[in-house]
């Protein structure tokens, strides 16, 4: 293979959709060193946006995945010390588990809800332990693989311990071999799944008369495995539940229904019994933690941890810490060992073949000069200052001919400085923090010419990028993207995204190579065809969120965020004083949006679904400190170049009121007038932030 | 074998005259009425269910509203009094499982015309099943569709209500072939394929021949869903029916099945969608579906029309005289 004719990334789905020799060879195992609580013992919530990752490091209980590494020889990922487990789970919405709530009566009484509830935890229990005992069979087959995890010369003694449990009242007596037994359960699952479906009226009497608490029959086996000797005493059983927000989705009155089995699900975390535990998937929900049944609430710590993927790869303070970074860079490796396996082109050094790849991002200076590239282009063309003072004209005519102390020489020989012009007339627009006092502009005099520049470092860099907007949208040009830095920027901490962006940059890099008469090396790939893919994929990937499901569905939530981005977008241009440079988000506070049920509903599926990022943040207004939580919402940061808004979350986003987001969602269609019907009592001042220098 | 489909009035001229009991659903499409009306013309009609759906709340909700109770009135003056059957849209089976039952003869009428597949699929099935139903006729109403997006706010990617294989084993294996039903919005299908790795085959139904402008939005999904594969390409085939031939599209899909498991997705023209019905209802096929929660009140501008101005209906056989015309051959 060579890298004409292969696309390392040509599948940028995750890991988790690859199978054996293909995962073992893609599969990064960056992250795991950085998740113990996964692999350790007690139960687990793990949150996250579809593609960041989370199915991917869960398909390591998967024996086949480890049977694959031993095959190709390589070294499990998992740390040494936490191999000794065994697995089982289910995916709440593939596995047909939830059509039960199809038998939910028009009327249902609270006898109803119980009875059905009662089925699909049986429904539940059955497939967890079929699924275990599937597990079972594949390690017992290459018991090689699993390090004396499992000793199948113990079957026997299982199978006749387990079917006497109490757990199953009966239902297992009659089976003398693990093929009985599974041939029993999978009856079971068969016979429920045709009830659920209305292929037959009834169920059976002795599927009725033998129905177990939740996570009974599963805990059992694992003991009777322990117990045996067919389990070595030590191992963990981990029982993965897969896609517990289907259980959120449910309309009334169905969602009586399922907010019952959610309880059931948390009694299950709930046992402290130590037996097995719980892996709960999930997307990125801020849904409630329900009482069990008999009152108790789960304690985070006690009963659980969360482990949200989202945050654990956001960039904090310390870029140093940035997760995603490392991990992008190991997945960029693997792909690339995986698809060229003899070996690369030269190139430089071994080290960050991704930074090879996509080189450095650009400065603001270069990225000026890339966009206006027309040296003769007038002041005016770019810079609205026909309202200003002629001193304050000629000064920021001279800043833009680069006639002052504020430009620093450049070795490309740009002979213009429309970015300091800019942030000139934005400094000349402010009035120093001085609320109700007129603009510099207005009172003071410019700066002298050989000054250097008036504004502080902080002031400049929270404002780079907005005076970039300015310029861009004032030459008619596009806001362009490219380089290493970028690319993880905009990749939003989701490494299907990152992908998606290298395999675009890779099929374009080809192209190119293809056309061009010098022999094909591994090497920074021209900007022009980044910024052609990136423009490609963040195109691509708002067609892609607006066809994802949902309530409301995709293309509902789309047409809103288009709405408010396209509003934003507007507001960051009017904005010359460049007063909310971090105006490419909003905030709201959550007492206020909770006053329209539905815009909040379509704010949190926004969040879940990925379209919209959320942090909770403290308030710079001083009157919010007795008004509640505030939370603030950027774009999934690969829609930024569709938008057209830049990435960088530096300041404060844009303080709104909700119904200036619910009028973006009626006029967007994607919510009815009538959830106008209620509006906020008290009055919000818009957040004035920027005039401080 | 022979099954009788066409237009409407050649259809059941095929067979001796007798009343028909009409299962229809009215809505805001103006071609939601015209089989009733035509049926109500012709004299045949002995007694009626119209499925009258409760939208989720949408910003088309107050539109929909409007126009359906003008539908309702239209069907009233000719048809007489109608005996509604009121769903929510996403209603649990268990709501609607006595709709298609006891009709008031052994003849029954399905109007597929503007009845959301989560209805029709099981009432046509449950029909099927039925031994009291001796003769089964389905009817479609061309449309001439809007522009733009036609529905919008999907749900998950989930089986039709009671299209799940009874055996799990089965429909993991019948998950790995897919037999799409390609219409104007594969909303949900293209997201599937994006994030699940189950199927290894693709077949993609074109309706064909068809008018230009259609054709070329069912083959611009047919692209989007394409460059969501990331199977080989040459798992992907591609098969042609015309878009009102059930019968035509049965033969097909049995053909793509080939004695072997198969799930379908029916987002396509209603007729090849009922075709996919009577496939899953006799082989226990699971059938996969991202049902829309809004439509647009212009889904359709109206019926279709003929060369003479007359509503294009057509009928088509699927009982007769306690006969089910169709059966998937022995492989």
């Amino acid at each position: 293979m060579s890298i004409l004719n292969t696309n390392p990334f040509q599948d940028p789905r995750a890991a988790d959709s690859l199978n054996g020799k293909a995962y073992v060879r893609c599969f990064s195992p960056y992250l795991v060193a950085h998740l113990p609580e996964v692999f350790a013992q007690g139960n687990v919530i793990l949150r996250g946006t579809i593609g960041c990752g989370k199915s991917m490091i869960l398909r390591l209980f998967d024996p086949k995945v480890r049977i694959a590494y031993f095959e190709e020889g390589v070294e499990f990922p998992v740390p040494k010390g936490q191999r000794m487990f065994i697995a089982t789970g289910v995916n709440l919405s593939k596995s047909g588990v939830l059509d039960i709530v199809q038998r939910m009566p028009n009327t249902a009484t609270n006898e109803d809800v119980q009875r059905l509830t009662a089925i699909f935890v049986d429904y539940l229990n059955y497939w967890l332990v079929n699924d275990l005992l599937d597990s079972c069979e594949r390690m017992m087959l290459k018991k090689e693989c699993f390090e004396g995890l499992i000793d199948p010369t113990r079957i026997d003694h299982f199978v006749a311990a387990v079917v006497n449990e109490d757990c199953w009242f009966g239902y297992l007596s009659e089976c003398k071999t693990l093929k009985a037994i599974r041939e029993r359960i999978d009856e079971r699952l068969n016979h429920l799944r045709s009830w659920a479906n209305w292929n037959i009226d009834a169920l059976d009497k002795a599927v009725e008369q033998s129905k177990a608490a939740i996570g009974e029959p599963v805990a059992c086996s694992v003991v009777c495995m322990k117990d045996s000797g067919l389990l070595e005493s030590e191992a963990v059983a981990f029982v993965r539940i897969d896609q517990v927000e289907e259980l959120l989705h449910k309309d009334p009155p169905q969602y009586q229904l399922t907010e019952e089995f959610r309880r059931h699900i948390y009694r299950a975390l709930g046992r402290r019994d130590g037996r097995v535990s719980y892996r709960i998937g999930t997307r990125n929900y801020d849904s409630e933690i329900l009482s069990m049944p008999g009152g108790r609430k789960l304690e985070e710590s006690r009963d659980y941890v969360i482990r949200d993927f989202d945050a654990i790869l956001r960039r904090g303070e310390n870029p140093k810490d940035w997760l995603f970074k490392g991990f992008a860079g190991d997945v960029f490796n693997h792909r690339l060992n995986a698809a060229l396996p003899d070996g690369l082109p030269p190139f430089s050094s071994k080290r960050s073949l991704c930074r090879q790849f996509f080189g450095a991002s650009p400065t603001p200076q270069v990225l000026v000069e890339r966009i206006i590239v027309k040296q003769d282009t007038p002041v005016e063309a770019l810079i609205n200052i026909n309202d200003l003072k002629a001193p304050w004209q000629n000064f920021i005519r001279a800043v833009y001919k680069r006639e002052t102390g504020i430009s620093k020489v450049t070795s490309s020989g740009y002979k213009i400085d429309p970015l300091n012009a800019a942030l000139a007339l934005a400094w000349a627009k402010q009035n120093g923090g001085h609320a109700g006092q007129p603009p510099r502009c207005e009172t003071d005099e410019p700066p002298k010419l050989v000054s250097k520049a008036p504004w502080t470092v902080w002031w400049q860099k929270e404002r780079v990028s907005h005076a970039m907007l300015q310029l861009s949208a004032s030459h008619r040009q596009k806001l362009i993207w490219w380089g290493m830095e970028d690319v993880l920027a905009l990749s939003s901490n989701n490494i299907t995204l990152f992908l998606s962006i290298c395999r675009e940059t890779w099929e374009l890099w080809q192209r190119e190579l293809r056309s061009s008469s010098n022999a094909p090396a591994f090497g920074e790939v021209p900007l022009t065809v980044q910024q052609v893919a990136i423009e490609n994929i963040s195109k691509r990937w708002h067609q892609n969120l607006s066809k994802q499901p949902g309530r409301p569905g995709g293309d509902v939530r789309i047409r809103f965020l288009d709405r408010v981005f396209a509003d934003l977008r507007i507001k960051l241009r009017k904005d010359e004083a460049m007063r909310y440079p971090g105006a490419n988000g909003f905030s709201v506070l959550l007492d206020e949006v909770e006053q329209f049920p539905e815009l909040k509903r379509l704010l949190d599926e926004c969040v879940a679904w990925g379209d919209l990022e959320c942090i909770e943040h403290t308030s710079k207004n001083p009157a919010d400190k007795i008004r509640g939580r505030r939370f603030k919402y950027y774009a999934n940061s690969i829609l930024v170049p569709h938008y057209q808004i830049f990435q960088a979350h530096t300041k404060e986003p844009r303080y709104v009121l909700p119904d200036e987001l619910l009028k973006h969602a009626i006029s967007a269609k994607a919510l009815p007038t009538s959830a106008e019907a209620q509006k906020p009592t008290s009055q919000q001042p818009e957040l004035d932030l920027g005039q401080h220098s | 074998m022979f099954r009788p489909s066409g237009n409407l009035e050649w259809s059941l001229a095929c067979s001796h005259a007798r009343k028909w009991h009409f299962l229809g659903s009215i809505n805001s499409e103006l071609r939601s009425v015209e089989v009733a009306k035509a049926l109500c013309r012709l004299g045949v009609m002995s007694g009626n269910r119209i499925l009258r759906i409760k939208w989720p709340d949408s910003p088309f909700s107050e539109e929909g509203e409007r126009r359906t109770s003008e539908n309702m009135e239209s069907f009233q003056k000719l048809c007489g009094e109608p005996i509604i059957l009121e769903r929510d849209l996403l209603a649990p089976v268990s709501d609607f499982t006595m709709d298609a039952q006891n009709p008031t003869t052994s003849a029954v009428v399905l109007d597929i015309t503007s009845m959301p597949k989560r209805f029709y699929f099981y009432y046509l099935k449950s029909l099927i099943l039925n031994p009291m139903v001796d003769d089964l006729f389905v009817t479609y109403c061309a449309g001439r569709y809007g522009q733009g997006a036609l529905s919008s706010n999907h749900e998950d990617w989930e089986v039709l209500p009671t299209f799940r294989c009874s055996n799990r084993s089965a429909e993991e294996e019948a998950r790995k072939r897919l037999a799409v039903n390609v219409g104007f919005m594969p909303g949900g299908l293209e997201e599937h394929l994006m994030t699940d790795e189950s199927e290894t085959d693709l077949s993609l139904i074109l309706p064909f021949p068809a008018r230009v402008s259609s054709v070329r939005r069912v083959w611009k999904s047919a692209m989007e869903i394409r460059n969501q594969w990331y199977g080989e390409s040459s798992s992907v085939h591609i098969c042609r029916v015309a878009p009102d031939d059930i019968s035509g599209a049965f033969d097909l899909i049995c053909r793509i099945a080939n004695g072997n498991p198969l799930s379908l997705a029916p987002f396509g023209p209603k007729p090849i969608s009922a075709a996919m019905c009577i496939f899953a209802t006799l082989t226990d096929s699971p059938v996969y579906y991202a049902q829309p929660k809004w439509y647009n009140p212009d889904y359709t501008t109206g019926p279709d029309t003929d060369n003479d101005g007359q509503p294009k209906i057509s009928g088509h056989w699927i009982k007769h005289s306690g006969k089910l015309l169709y059966n998937y051959p022995v492989h």
